[in-house]
Formats: structure tokens, C-alpha cells, sequence
């Protein structure tokens, strides 16, 4: 079995707002081997980008603040370093990287590109020469596969298409030698076409140079081709995870189910209905004590109603399901 | 580039002479004559016609405006004061500096401390010393210029015997008087560029503190600092540029009210007493200067933004 090279144990992140607490993250465990593709899947402020914000120690405080848990990045807790210190910035960048969503505004619109791949690099190879950063920069867009990279490094990202913006992200993302890219919805502002060469491009990462990498994602269409293992995130916990194929094939979790049958798959008869989940995702500053799928379940029992929230529980071959109705079938 | 700076330099000349055209044309619709003025009420009709034809002012508007401009143009000739045939050219030659040595040391203590203070409140935000910076500027920009420099003599001159009541001395014929009697004048003017500055600053560096490219910064390992100077700072000050250039042309135009309170013997005071005499050449010069000084002003804020910001730089090709 791999290393695992991130392993985040117990997790807790609250907002302190007027309207109370807000538990964004309730206690998320999960793991990325090496040279391993993973995916966190769930609906918006399920709490999967404050998640990957609290690894990288970049939620803001206040009102944001990681209350407990562990984050072990090659067997060192990070959350033991302070947010602004010297061992956590040397971590972001050069030991972890994140790509995000929104590549239009992802990058400083008055400098150039070289300006701020030069700026990283020398961030984390203090006293290297300006020439020998700017060599490294164009080496780095080379690997992404980025056309005249010379001439593109004297390029302001205003100058750039969306896709070429998000592999210039990736090139600062690698430039460093960084061993685990988060990328938080890396293809979603970005147009089908350019999402397939963006997502094969970090493949290849994981793939050929053994990186390895977090997609969080809200399209499951993403986890089927390129994750091997799933998370799948409501309300601040993880509520079922396993095998890609596990996920897909045989879900456990009504939450999962729901997700599944909301997208269209083209195998399945056209006349076959989608299922929308119904109701609204709860509000994070008003949990029940009980489930907080529950409003939205078919599914639910008595039981879940006289419960505390149920635990992860295996369901059997490391699938893992956060729900009352699943625990009897194998366990 | 260029092409782009010559653009704006012909654009700012047409606005001069627009300005210059408008301003003479302004002034001959003001009610009052200065030649009854400068002769006094017992002078006769023909006395009167007579003063106005040995200035011109009986000939068409336009014939005036253009004898006036091309005077300007070629013989950098601003006429002569209508009521005392004093050469205005020269006059603006003394007064002006006098303008500058109060207005100038002003904005640069302004600009720079407006600066300071805008990023302190946003680094330090929401925190006691934010809190207090505010209300400050608020309170500020809040009271009339007059009223803060009045106050001001009220409690360092009169009460407290620290500057002198009011007046005026050039700092290269005495730089110790000068000083003395110029602090609070400049003072006034910073505390007013200060306000401004530091409000616009705060809200900018705010706005871009919350930017995606900055977040993108930090998840790189930048360091705060670099973070506040490289990528925060540059992008927040490319609106402020704009304020700094409004406030440059305070120098002069701002210069009316000070001037007046401190009796200080600038263009401010040399405008509004042109005004009251309906002395058309000083009040044309007047206006004309300072609207040279104005559009300079921009222009050199339009030239600023192509250097400070690519999309510009590139868009005006």
C-alpha cells in the first residue's frame, strides 16, 4: 500500500457570523496516497473548498478559524504551524499547490505572467538569480504544454484565454516541485472542450511525474474519468466514500443516490426521468442534531429521526457510509 | 505609447482653449463695468467710453478674445489690469509662486501620509487604531476647509501664541518666518488630501486584499508583506492616481479659499479680488492658468495610467 502522503484526521473549521457558528467543517477525515487522484464531490457550501482551504491554513480569520483535528503532509501536522509561518508558506507552493476555479481573476491582472512565476519561484529558492527564475518559469510552461513560452511569459494574463490561464495556474503549481495539487474546481469556468485538455493535463501529472492530486468538483462526470477514489461531502461531513466505481456503481448513501440520479447518463433510456434532490441544502448555522440530509431523504426512518447524526461506517470493501439504513446490510 | 500621449496632449490643448474661450466669454456676461468701476461714479459718459476704447472693450467679443489669446500665444502677454493698468503677466509672476510655496509642500505631506494612513486602516482592519484613523478622516472631510483653518488659528495662534495670526512670507526671502506662518495654511491643505487619500486608499486595498489574485499569492507562499506591496498595493493605487490628480490642481484652485483666510498673497486671493473689481484680464488670466494646471494635471494622471496599468498601456496602442 502507497504512502499516504496527505492525511487530514478529524478536521473542524467554523465561521463565527451574527447568526451564530457556522460548522463549515464537522469533523472531515480522508487521505491522498502517492501519485494518487482523489475527488471531494458535493453541492455548494457543503464545505469541500473550506476544507482544502483549512489544509493549506488560508481561511480567513477572523471569521473563519480551524478549531481541531490534524493535517499530516509527509507525516508533519501542519495545523502545529501558524497560519503566517515561515514553515507554512514554505509548504504552499512548494509542498502543496492549489489551482482554482476562477482562472480569469486567479492571477495579479498587472503583472506578467514571468513576474509572477519569477515571484513564486523566488519565493521558494531564495537567492536564485533573476535569469536562472525566469529559465525555470519558461521550462514550467513548457511542461504544460503552453505554445512560444518564452514570448508568453512577457504576456499579462488579460492577454490569455481562459485554458491557457489555468495551465499557466498548473505551471505555478508544479514550478516548485510541489508533491500534492489541490485543484478547487479547476474546469468549471472553463468550456468543454478546454476542461478535457485542462483535466489531462493534470493527469498526466499524476500519472507520469507521480503527483499526486485533490479535484473538488461538483461534476461527477470529472470523477468518473479521472479520480480513483471518492469523497462525497453534505453539510460539513463526509457521508460516503470508497472506489470511484464503488460510488458509482452501487452508492449507499440516499445523498449519493440523489446526486447520481440528477445527472444524465448516456446509457440510460431517454425516457428514464431525472431526479432532482428536493428540498434546499440546510443552512450550516442551524444544524439539527440529528442527520442533515434528513428533510431531503425518501428514505428516512423513525430511527433517523430519534438519532444523533450517524458515523461513517463501513459497508464493507473500505466503502464507507454515513447512514442508518446502510449499516445493518453488512455489519 | 506614443501615440497614445499625443492623443492626450491634443486633447488637453483643445480643452485649454475651449476653457480660455468660455471663461472670456463668461466674464463679459457678468453684470457691472470696469471702467465705472475704476473711474468711480461721477465720472462722465464720454470719460467712460474713452477708458473702454483705450482697452479694447468696445470691439466685438470676438475680435477681444482673439487679440487677448494670440497676446498670450506670441508675446506670453496677458494684458494689463483694467483698473490700475498693472501688467497681469508680471503680477501672476509674483503671486503664483507665492501659490505654490503653500499649496506644493502641502499635497506632498498629503499624498504621503494619506497613503500611510489608507494602509494601515485596511493591513490593521476593523481594529482599534482603523476605527480611530476613520472617524478621523470622516470628521474631516466632514467640516469646510474654512472652518478647520479658522478653528486652527483660533487654538494655535490666539490661544496658544504657536503661529502667528495670519500673513505671508516667502520661504526664499525668510524660510524661518516662512515656516511659521505657512504651517498651518499647509497643514489645513494636507489634512484635506489626507482625508481624501486615506479614504479611497483603505476601500481599494480592501477591494483587492479580497481578490482572487491575492488569495492566489498566498496559496503560493508569498510572503504578507510582499503580498501588501507587490500585489496589493500597485493594483489599489491605480484609482487613487486619480484623486492625486485632483487634488495636484488644489494647489491653485484650492488656493482661493485659503488664501483669503490667511490673507496670503497668492493667485486664490488675485482671482477672487479680480472677480469683485470685474478686472476681466486678471480674472481671465487667473482662470486661465489654473485650468492649464488642471488639464496638465490630468494629463500627467492619463500618461500615469498607461505606465501603471498593462490594460491600458496595451488597449491604447
Amino acid at each position: 500500500m502507497a504512502k499516504h502522503l496527505l492525511e487530514v484526521k478529524d478536521l473542524r473549521t467554523s465561521f463565527f457570523t451574527p447568526e451564530g457558528e457556522v460548522k463549515s467543517v464537522d469533523g472531515v477525515s480522508y487521505y491522498v496516497e502517492e501519485g494518487e487522484a482523489i475527488a471531494i464531490v458535493g453541492e455548494s457550501g457543503c464545505g469541500k473548498s473550506v476544507t482544502q482551504m483549512s489544509v493549506m491554513q488560508l481561511v480567513q480569520c477572523p471569521p473563519g478559524k480551524i478549531l481541531s483535528g490534524e493535517v499530516l503532509f509527509d507525516g508533519q501536522n501542519l495545523l502545529e504551524y501558524k497560519s503566517d509561518s515561515k514553515e507554512m508558506r514554505s509548504i504552499r507552493g512548494s509542498g502543496i499547490s492549489m489551482i482554482f476555479q476562477e482562472p480569469m481573476t486567479s492571477l495579479n491582472p498587472v503583472l506578467t505572467v514571468g513576474a509572477q512565476l519569477c515571484d513564486i519561484i523566488i519565493t521558494h529558492n531564495p537567492g536564485m538569480k533573476k535569469d536562472e527564475a525566469w529559465a525555470k518559469g519558461v521550462q514550467a510552461l513548457k511542461d504544460v504544454g503552453i505554445p512560444e513560452a518564452e514570448a508568453r511569459m512577457k504576456n499579462y494574463p488579460f492577454e490569455m484565454s481562459g485554458g491557457m490561464r489555468q495551465r499557466v495556474m498548473i505551471a505555478a503549481a508544479i514550478v516548485c516541485g510541489s508533491k500534492l495539487i489541490i485543484a478547487d474546481e479547476p474546469t468549471t469556468a472553463l468550456d468543454v472542450t478546454t476542461q478535457a485538455q485542462v483535466m489531462d493535463l493534470l493527469l498526466e501529472l499524476v500519472e507520469k511525474h507521480g503527483k499526486s492530486l485533490v479535484i473538488i468538483t461538483h461534476n461527477l462526470g470529472l470523477v468518473t474519468r479521472y479520480a480513483s477514489r471518492v469523497y462525497v461531502m453534505y453539510a460539513g461531513r463526509i457521508v460516503e466514500s470508497g472506489t470511484t466505481e464503488q460510488i458509482l456503481t452501487n452508492p449507499q448513501h440516499p445523498y449519493t443516490k440523489g446526486l447520481l440520479n440528477s445527472v444524465p447518463k448516456l446509457e440510460s433510456n431517454k425516457d428514464e426521468d431525472l431526479v432532482p434532490i428536493q428540498g434546499m441544502p440546510p443552512i450550516l448555522s442551524n444544524l439539527p442534531k440529528y442527520c442533515a440530509f434528513l428533510p431531503r431523504c425518501p428514505y428516512a426512518t423513525d430511527k433517523c429521526r430519534e438519532s444523533d447524526k450517524p458515523m461513517l461506517k463501513d459497508t464493507g470493501n473500505t466503502h464507507f457510509s454515513a447512514c442508518y439504513l446502510t449499516e445493518g446490510q453488512n455489519g | 505609447m506614443t501615440g497614445y500621449i499625443v492623443k492626450k496632449v491634443l486633447t488637453a490643448i483643445g480643452l485649454v482653449i475651449l476653457i480660455s474661450l468660455f471663461t472670456f466669454l463668461l466674464m463679459q456676461l457678468l453684470p457691472g463695468d470696469p471702467a465705472r468701476i475704476a473711474l468711480g461714479d461721477g465720472a462722465s459718459e464720454e470719460r467712460i467710453q474713452e477708458y473702454r476704447d483705450s482697452y479694447g472693450l468696445n470691439d466685438p467679443v470676438l475680435v477681444q478674445y482673439w487679440r487677448w489669446i494670440t497676446n498670450i500665444i506670441f508675446h506670453g502677454d496677458f494684458g494689463k489690469s483694467v483698473l490700475n493698468s498693472r501688467d497681469v503677466t508680471s503680477y501672476i509672476h509674483t503671486r503664483l509662486p507665492n501659490s505654490i510655496s503653500i499649496g506644493l509642500p502641502g499635497l506632498i505631506f498629503g499624498v504621503l501620509v494619506g497613503l500611510f494612513v489608507g494602509i494601515v486602516s485596511a493591513v490593521k482592519r476593523g481594529g482599534w487604531l482603523d476605527q480611530v484613523l476613520t472617524v478621523l478622516v470622516n470628521l474631516f472631510l466632514a467640516t469646510p476647509r474654512f472652518l478647520t483653518a479658522i478653528f486652527g488659528v483660533i487654538i494655535l495662534a490666539l490661544n496658544l501664541h504657536l503661529i502667528p495670526l495670519q500673513g505671508y512670507t516667502a520661504p526664499w526671502d525668510d524660510f524661518g518666518d516662512y515656516v511659521s506662518k505657512a504651517f498651518w495654511p499647509v497643514v489645513v491643505n494636507a489634512i484635506y488630501t489626507v482625508a481624501i487619500l486615506a479614504r479611497q486608499t483603505r476601500s481599494n486595498m480592501l477591494e483587492v486584499i479580497s481578490q482572487d489574485y491575492v488569495r492566489t499569492a498566498r496559496a503560493y507562499g508569498l510572503s504578507e508583506r510582499k503580498i501588501i506591496f507587490r500585489y496589493a498595493l500597485k493594483n489599489a493605487l491605480i484609482p487613487v492616481i486619480t484623486i492625486i490628480g485632483l487634488q495636484m490642481q488644489n494647489i491653485v484652485a484650492g488656493a482661493v479659499i485659503i488664501e483669503n483666510v490667511f490673507n496670503i498673497p497668492g493667485i486664490g486671493q488675485m482671482l477672487l479680488n479680480g472677480i469683485m473689481q470685474r478686472d476681466y484680464f486678471i480674472v481671465q488670466a487667473c482662470v486661465l492658468v489654473i485650468s492649464v494646471m488642471t488639464v496638465f494635471c490630468n494629463l500627467m494622471v492619463d500618461i500615469a495610467y498607461g505606465f501603471i496599468d498593462p490594460r491600458v498601456r496595451r488597449s491604447m496602442r
